[in-house]
Order: C-alpha cells, then structure tokens, then sequence
C-alpha cells in the first residue's frame, strides 16, 4: 500500500475521533495535526485504496468520511463508494436478520445468548449503526448449553465447520466454533472471548450476569456490557491477529472514546482476568497503528503495569513469531487447575478425534503431532521467546 | 386521525442519502433516497398526517392539497411495504 493510499485509510479509520481518547495521556506528546489531503486519489491509487477499505471492513466509516466532506473525492468516486457501502448494508441486513431467527430458536430451547462484536458494536458503540461493518454473527453462550445449541442449529441447517477435539473439550476449554448457515452466513459461536491462557482467566458468568441489552429489529438483544465490552476490544485488538486488524484497533479506541465504562470496575476487571498486559497492547495499537493517543486512569494503570515472562509468553503464543496452537496450549497450562484438568486438556489438544486431525491436517495421528512439533521445535531453536517489539521494550523501561 | 410511525421490527441503514432497509417477512429490500429518506429522518418520532404534510409543504413551498395527492400514496406504499405503521384514532 503506497503513502497516499496509507494516509487515505488512515483518515478513513479513524473519522469521527479527536487526536487523543480516554482522558489526558501521561507523556503523551504534542500531536502534531497532518495537512489533510485535499486532492482526490488518482484512478490507480483509488483502486488500491477502496480494496483496501473493503478488505479492512471500513465502508462505513469511508461513507461517513464522505458524507461529512472529510476526504476529498471526486463525483464518481463518491458515487462508487456509495454503491459499495449500500452493497454492504444489504449484506448487513441480511446477517441482522438472520441474527434474529437464531436467537429466537435458541432462546425457545432455553439457551441464553449475548451478541458479541458486529451487531452489539454497531448498535451500541458507534454513534450511527451505519458506521460500523461485520461480516458475520458473533454470540457467546453458556458453556454447559453448547452443545445442545449446535444441535438446534444443526436441525436448523446449520453445519459446524471443524469438530469438536474431544467430546466436551468445546464446555470446558474450547473458544467456541464456527457454523455455516443454509444461506451461506458464518456464525460463531462463543464459550469465551478468547481461547487460551487469557480465556481461561475470564469469568464466564460475569459475561451474562453484566449483560447489557439493545434494540434490533423490534426485539431487545443481550450483549456484553460497557466494562467487559472494554476488556473483549482489548483481547480482539492485541491478540486477535499478528498485524493487527484496522477495525479492530478502531473499536478499542471507539470505546474509549464513548466513555460507557465505569473506570473503577475495569481497573477490577483487568486485575481479577490479569490482563494489564492485554490492555496495554490494546492502547499502544490505537498510538501506533491509528496515531490515537489512549489517556485516562485505564492507560495510566496499565502503563505502569511490568509484564512478567509468563505474562509475555502467552501474548507471544497469540500474536508472536512462534504464534500457534502449541504454544497457545502449552501457555494455557499454567492457568489450569490440577493435574487431570491439565492432562484432559493436553490429551484433547495432542490427540484430538480423527474426524479433527483429518479437517485440519488431512491425515492421521503422526501428521497432528509433525504440525504441533515444529512449532515447538521452532521455539527452542529460537532459544525460547521473543516477545513483541513493544513489549520487550516496555520491559526495558523504554516506554 | 391518522399517525405514522416507523415499524420498529424493520431492520434498516443510512447510508450517504439513502436509507436502506429489510421489512419483516418481506425478502427483499428496499431503498429510499431524495423526500422518500427525508420523511423517514421526519418519522423518527410518531407523526400525525396533517404534521408531515405542513412540514413537508414548508419544505417545499407546495400547497398542502396538491403535495398530499403524491404523499399518501407513497406512504401507503411504504405501508404495504412493511416500512410503516399506521396508526388510526377517533
């Protein structure tokens, strides 16, 4: 992506946010405010830039841009970005409602659902639903009732992507899993907002007990409140992928920008699923990635937080050059209670069923092992860890 | 009297000038754009007929009568279309 495309997203990605979120940022440096660029891209540049946008999900945010005369464009490139975001609002349309019917079905079988990312986002996070885009469902169920949701989904057409490792790996240690809907939809379903070490600290009733609720289509819809929302933007952002996803980082700095959350019962949060880490990953994304200063009580705790090795192996297990399944399992094991919860556990991930070991690595038990080993062969080469640039050097004191 | 709403079961999205939206039970979509997304940004609160026909007129400098031959049609449409609600009283 050349420069002036870069600078295009950049502004599109963040529009709507003022240089600094979450209060005053300690140090933080003077912000030296861009000339705005105001000559259109040219064609070639144009192109690269609307794939861009479209890849990042980040037509609604352009239509607003456009809308409120913040990017220059010419009449034709307003009138295609128009098309694409009006494209895409059918397609979000078409998603909500499908969010509606599995709700219901699940609710009328008695299982209890928060809406995550997407949806809950757009209707509550953002200042017009318009802005934010999403190309599938996202809800987060009670571990002890997933099973019995995929089977109502299934007899509703539903087809769950990849198996489950082991017969009640999914209740106990499991993320979540993917389905595909009749109409070609992805719906994901939730045990916890991340899997791993970090999803084994989160308190899974908390999640429900917090809930929030918004409108949607007639009916109100749970969703996560404004202090756990806080801590799942965190955990979306900073562990969600190595080069971290522009939206991403956007609804971090977006929800702290919105000011919902009750800073005390955060700062309790971060604590009690020792997750100071995270969230400082999160704030340094919105300086580097959106050059959005994250300020405020939140950023200043976090800040001064010093991450211990563990704490760096398993964000290193996530988003590290030696990021994996392995070493996510074996980063898992410290937070697991007792020898036979860890021993289920490593069982399940090294041997998992072969219907798992056929999707995944299309062969049998030695192809599974082969995959999970050279990435742990990898690690101990490299002469253990090497966490992420900003990490080590909040370790060193440089930040 | 006669009072439109908003169905509160539709599923819709600004988007530039236009309002894009999913009526319940209905597959496909629909598309608002000019007046048609006007009177929709002026139904975000419950109006009662004669209202949306004096601001519309104000909007337009048109007299009532006239503008009211095209308004509810087009209202009675979004009606069927499961966009609106209307609501009638004594």
């Amino acid at each position: 992506v050349t420069e002036p495309v870069e600078q295009f997203v950049r502004l599109v990605a963040r529009f709507g946010l003022p240089p600094g979120v979450g209060g005053p940022a300690a140090g933080a440096r003077d912000h030296v405010a861009c000339d705005p660029p105001v000559e259109p891209l040219g064609t070639p540049h144009w192109r690269t830039f609307l794939a861009t946008v479209a890849h990042a999900r980040l037509e609604g945010l352009l239509q607003a841009a456009i809308d409120a005369s913040e990017l220059p464009v010419t009449d034709e490139q307003r009138q295609e970005a128009g098309e694409c975001h009006a494209d895409r609002c059918a397609s979000l349309l078409g998603l909500e409602r499908v969010l509606l019917d599995v709700v219901d079905r699940l609710e009328r079988a008695g299982i209890d659902t928060v809406v995550l990312k997407g949806a809950a986002y757009a209707h509550l996070v953002y200042p017009d639903p318009s802005w934010r885009v999403f190309r599938d469902n996202d809800l987060l169920l009670p571990g002890e009732a997933f099973h019995d949701a995929i089977r109502e989904l299934r007899a509703a057409g539903y087809e769950r992507r990849l198996p489950e490792p082991r017969p009640g790996f999914d209740a106990r240690f499991g993320k979540g899993a993917t389905l595909e809907g009749p109409g070609g939809d992805e719906l994901d379903l939730h045990r916890t907002l991340v899997f791993g070490s970090f999803g084994l600290r989160i308190d899974l009733d908390e999640l429900f007990a917090s809930a929030v609720t918004f409108q949607l289509g007639g009916r109100r819809l749970k969703a996560l409140g404004p202090e756990t929302r806080f801590l799942h933007v965190c955990y979306h952002a900073a562990l969600g992928d190595p080069v971290p996803r522009l939206l991403g980082v956007r609804d971090v700095a977006q929800v702290l920008h919105l000011e919902a959350h009750d800073t005390d019962r955060v700062l309790d949060l971060i604590r009690a699923w020792q997750a100071p880490s995270v969230v400082a990953r999160g704030m340094e994304l919105c300086r580097t990635v959106l050059e959005i200063e994250a300020g405020g009580p939140i950023a200043s705790a976090v800040a001064a937080h010093v991450p211990t090795r563990r704490e760096i192996r398993a964000i290193e297990s996530y988003v590290g050059d030696r990021r994996g399944f392995a070493t996510k399992v074996l980063a898992s094991l410290p937070y697991l209670d007792g020898v036979g919860e860890k021993l289920t556990f490593l069982r399940a991930a090294a041997l998992p069923d072969q219907e798992l070991r056929r999707s995944v690595s299309g062969g049998g038990s030695m192809a599974w092992f082969r995959r999970g080993a050279r990435t742990l062969a990898h690690r101990r080469r490299g002469g253990g860890s090497s966490p992420p640039r900003t990490l080590s050097e909040r370790r060193d004191g440089r930040l | 009297v006669t009072q439109w709403r908003r169905d509160p079961r539709l599923l819709w999205r600004r988007s530039g000038p236009r309002v894009v939206f999913l009526a319940p039970d209905v597959d496909a979509l629909g598309m608002l754009d000019g007046v048609g997304a006007l009177i929709w940004e002026l139904l975000e609160v419950p109006m009662e007929h004669a209202e949306l026909l004096q601001v519309l007129g104000e909007r337009f400098e048109l007299p009532q009568e006239q503008l009211d031959t095209q308004l509810r049609p087009f209202l009675t449409e979004l009606r069927d279309q499961g966009a609106l609600v209307q609501d009638d009283a004594e």
